[in-house]
């Protein structure tokens, strides 16, 4: 004998099916006269809702109907006695021939979760050691689209647990986290794709202080000007041995054990990936393990980036620096590229007398500095004189120009930055062919270097690099 | 404002000709008011406003209009002429009992799942009698009185009304009725009274004491048509049209 099935498609006219009703077999009889009604019928299948139906309410679990309103007196009196009555259309033509008992099937709506994600918010992160370290924090980086879609799907679930929620709340629920869900697949894509750009570069991916057990970070110490009198970081470090990345940028009289080293940032760069190399190069310069280094730079980008990569090989390394870099900041920091062979682009001599037209490479100054970290050296210079055209690459485009006033006076008080404001794909158009591009970052910039890099593999005509 | 869907298979399941005279009556009213409510003018308005001011409180008139209703039907006319006042009445009734539903269909759109009535309508008294019949604990005659108007199907002229039915027949309906369970609620009169904040439920029970009196119209109808029927030897008079009936019985006038 066939069994019919009566899904969650029906309008309740009454109240919903209690949750015992669903899947248990009902014996069912389609009538349209009272008369017609046999006893053992437990669900009745009618044409329309006529009142006289309300005198089998006492034998019945269910009814089923063609037509009909909640306000039909069967409806009130079914409501009472905790009758369902569900309205399916046609439902009499659709049922399959010779069928005796049917079932009330329930809709069931699963919500899939992207549980491995959600525990990366939960675990730490050795729990999935199996991954490349920086996979989770590229991953993790993507939390709020996660937690919105945890959350939708978490009330969602509910929903479905007490079953009173109404079908279109439901689907609003639904719609953020569908949302989310897509949002954060896309991001992480996004995310992966960089995480194999950095494996293209001689760049190691640096797991974070709190994988790297034992070889942490050390907290940088802010050196702050203002309150040097206070403060002075360098007799915290008179044990240390010290290592000029950029001396212009510190009082090198005061820094009694200050060492410059020439190229060392470079050689580590572009070895960062050969731990053997690094330390032949380290031991060249006698500096071993058990020494306590600090590396001076300005704005305390390389320093704390050659920092990051000399501790997860041991080394016991501070940076000294005018700010502190955010640990987080590193991490995007790494995004950008690194080649070796931009080193051999970098020219080492700027012809300020040129007529070409210049390109500069302006980023924005949460990157790296431009004219903020040396103001004084360009003042009465002819170096903005000479440029016939100020081209602003950036890749925000958000650069602000009240900061490049404030910082060189010399800059011109009249450009649009927005309408000069150039991707980097566009500078590799036919129209710059004849232009020099100056950078005016320094080489070990990563910015700069990943701009450097990006030209090189464009063949743009010539680079120039200012104060390499 | 919600409209108010007609189902005529929930009023009259399978019409015979003559039920059709009722449907006609009853889908006019309803089409004239649904024009009011789909025009784009000061009828609209006034439309509304009439429903809004029924929902608060006229609905109390409409309640004494019941409570006092009664067709005075002199024997003196003719056959046809009292079918024409039985429908001339029915069609009144109808007038209010739609507009109500219209009234109750608009409050009950506030409410996703209408509240259950609070009050004892006419047909859970209805239910309640036939227990008392099932259970032998009232008289036929008892029962009759206040139920005997009311039938299967009850608007379908064709159907015989409980005062009609064999006992044994009233019986088997009755005991049908055994597993339900009315529950104690206060009855219409009461309820209005106590001027309650539900108007719903009023208007539910307003629904359905106006059923129980248009039903005692059909009744009456009935029993003229099977008087015409028994006088004309017509085989079966509910298988002839109003128009049909109404020669008929101007015939049999005419020999009188």
């Amino acid at each position: 004998m066939k069994k019919a099935s009566i899904n969650h498609q029906a309008n309740y006219l009454s109240i919903k099916p209690a949750n015992k009703l669903y899947n248990q077999t009902l014996t069912f009889q389609v009538i349209s006269d009272i008369r017609q009604f046999k006893k053992t019928t437990l669900c009745i299948i009618i044409p329309s809702l006529n009142p006289d139906f309300s005198l089998l309410l006492g034998f019945i679990k269910v009814i089923i109907t063609q037509t009909g309103s909640s306000l039909s007196h069967l409806s009130i009196l079914a409501r009472e006695h905790q009758i369902p009555i569900l309205k399916i259309s046609n439902i009499i033509a659709r049922l399959p021939k010779h069928s005796k008992s049917l079932k009330v099937t329930q809709s069931k709506i699963f919500i899939f979760l992207i549980i491995f994600l959600s525990c990366s918010l939960i675990l730490p992160n050795p729990t999935f050691a199996f991954l490349p370290a920086s996979t989770i924090n590229l991953i993790t980086q993507s939390n709020l689209p996660l937690l919105l879609g945890l959350l939708t799907s978490f009330l969602a679930n509910i929903a479905i647990v007490f079953k009173s929620f109404k079908k279109r709340l439901y689907l609003l629920l639904l719609i953020p986290a569908i949302f989310s869900l897509i949002l954060l697949f896309t991001l992480t894509i996004k995310q992966f794709k960089t995480l194999k750009q950095y494996n293209q570069y001689n760049i190691p991916v640096i797991p974070t202080y709190n994988v790297v057990s034992g070889n942490p970070i050390k907290p940088s110490i802010q050196y702050i000007q203002s309150s040097l009198p206070k403060l002075d970081p360098y007799e915290a470090l008179t044990n240390s041995k010290y290592i000029l990345i950029e001396p212009y940028s510190f009082p090198s009289t005061r820094l009694v054990n200050a060492k410059k080293i020439n190229n060392l940032s470079t050689q580590i760069l572009n070895n960062s990936k050969n731990p053997k190399k690094i330390d032949e190069i380290m031991a060249s310069h006698k500096l071993s393990k058990k020494d306590n280094l600090v590396f001076v730079c300005d704005a305390g980008w390389t320093g704390s980036v050659l920092a990051f990569i000399l501790n997860s090989y041991g080394y016991n390394v501070n940076y000294l620096a005018k700010s502190k870099i955010p640990e987080n900041l590193l991490n995007q920091y790494l995004d950008f590229s690194f080649k070796s062979k931009s080193q051999t682009i970098i020219i080492d001599k700027f012809n300020y007398q040129s007529q070409s037209k210049y390109i500069y490479f302006l980023f924005n100054i949460e990157d790296q500095y431009v004219f903020t970290c040396k103001p004084n050296q360009h003042k009465n210079s002819l170096f903005p004189a000479t440029i016939d055209q100020f081209t602003i690459i950036s890749a925000t485009h958000n650069y602000s120009y009240s900061n490049l006033c404030y910082h060189n006076s010399n800059f011109p008080s009249q450009i649009n930055l927005k309408d000069q404001a150039l991707s980097f794909d566009s500078i590799t158009s036919k129209d710059f062919d004849n232009k020099k591009v100056i950078c005016q970052n320094q080489w070990h910039c990563f910015l700069t270097r990943h701009a450097i890099n990006y030209l090189a593999s464009k063949t743009v005509n010539k680079i120039y690099c200012l104060n390499c | 404002m919600t409209q108010l869907n007609l189902d005529i298979s929930e009023l009259i399941s399978h019409p015979s000709p003559a039920s059709k005279k009722v449907i006609k009556i009853i889908k006019s009213i309803y089409y004239d008011y649904q024009k009011k409510l789909t025009q784009k003018n000061l009828r609209r308005l006034i439309f509304i406003t009439k429903i809004k001011l029924y929902q608060k409180q006229n609905y109390k008139q409409l309640y004494l209009y019941l409570k006092n209703y009664q067709i005075l039907l002199p024997s003196t006319l003719s056959k046809s002429n009292q079918l024409k006042i039985l429908f001339s009445e029915f069609s009144k009734l109808q007038q209010k009992l739609i507009f109500n539903n219209f009234a109750l269909a608009s409050l009950a759109s506030l409410n996703q799942f209408p509240t259950t009535s609070n009050i004892l309508t006419i047909e859970d008294e209805k239910i309640i009698y036939l227990q008392k019949i099932a259970n032998n604990q009232i008289s036929r005659l008892l029962f009759n009185k206040k139920f005997g108007h009311y039938a299967l199907n009850p608007y379908e002229l064709s159907e015989p009304r409980f005062t009609e039915y064999k006992s044994s027949q009233l019986k088997k309906l009755a005991k049908l009725t055994l597993n339900i369970n009315i529950k104690s609620k206060k009855k219409l009169e009461n309820y209005i009274k106590s001027e309650p904040a539900n108007h719903l439920a009023i208007l539910i029970g307003l629904r359905e004491l106006f059923k129980s009196t248009s039903l005692k119209v059909i009744k009456q109808i009935r029993d003229i048509l099977l008087l015409i029927e028994k006088e004309q030897r017509i085989d079966n008079i509910f298988n002839l049209s109003y128009k049909q009936i109404q020669k008929k019985s101007l015939n049999y006038n005419h020999y009188d």
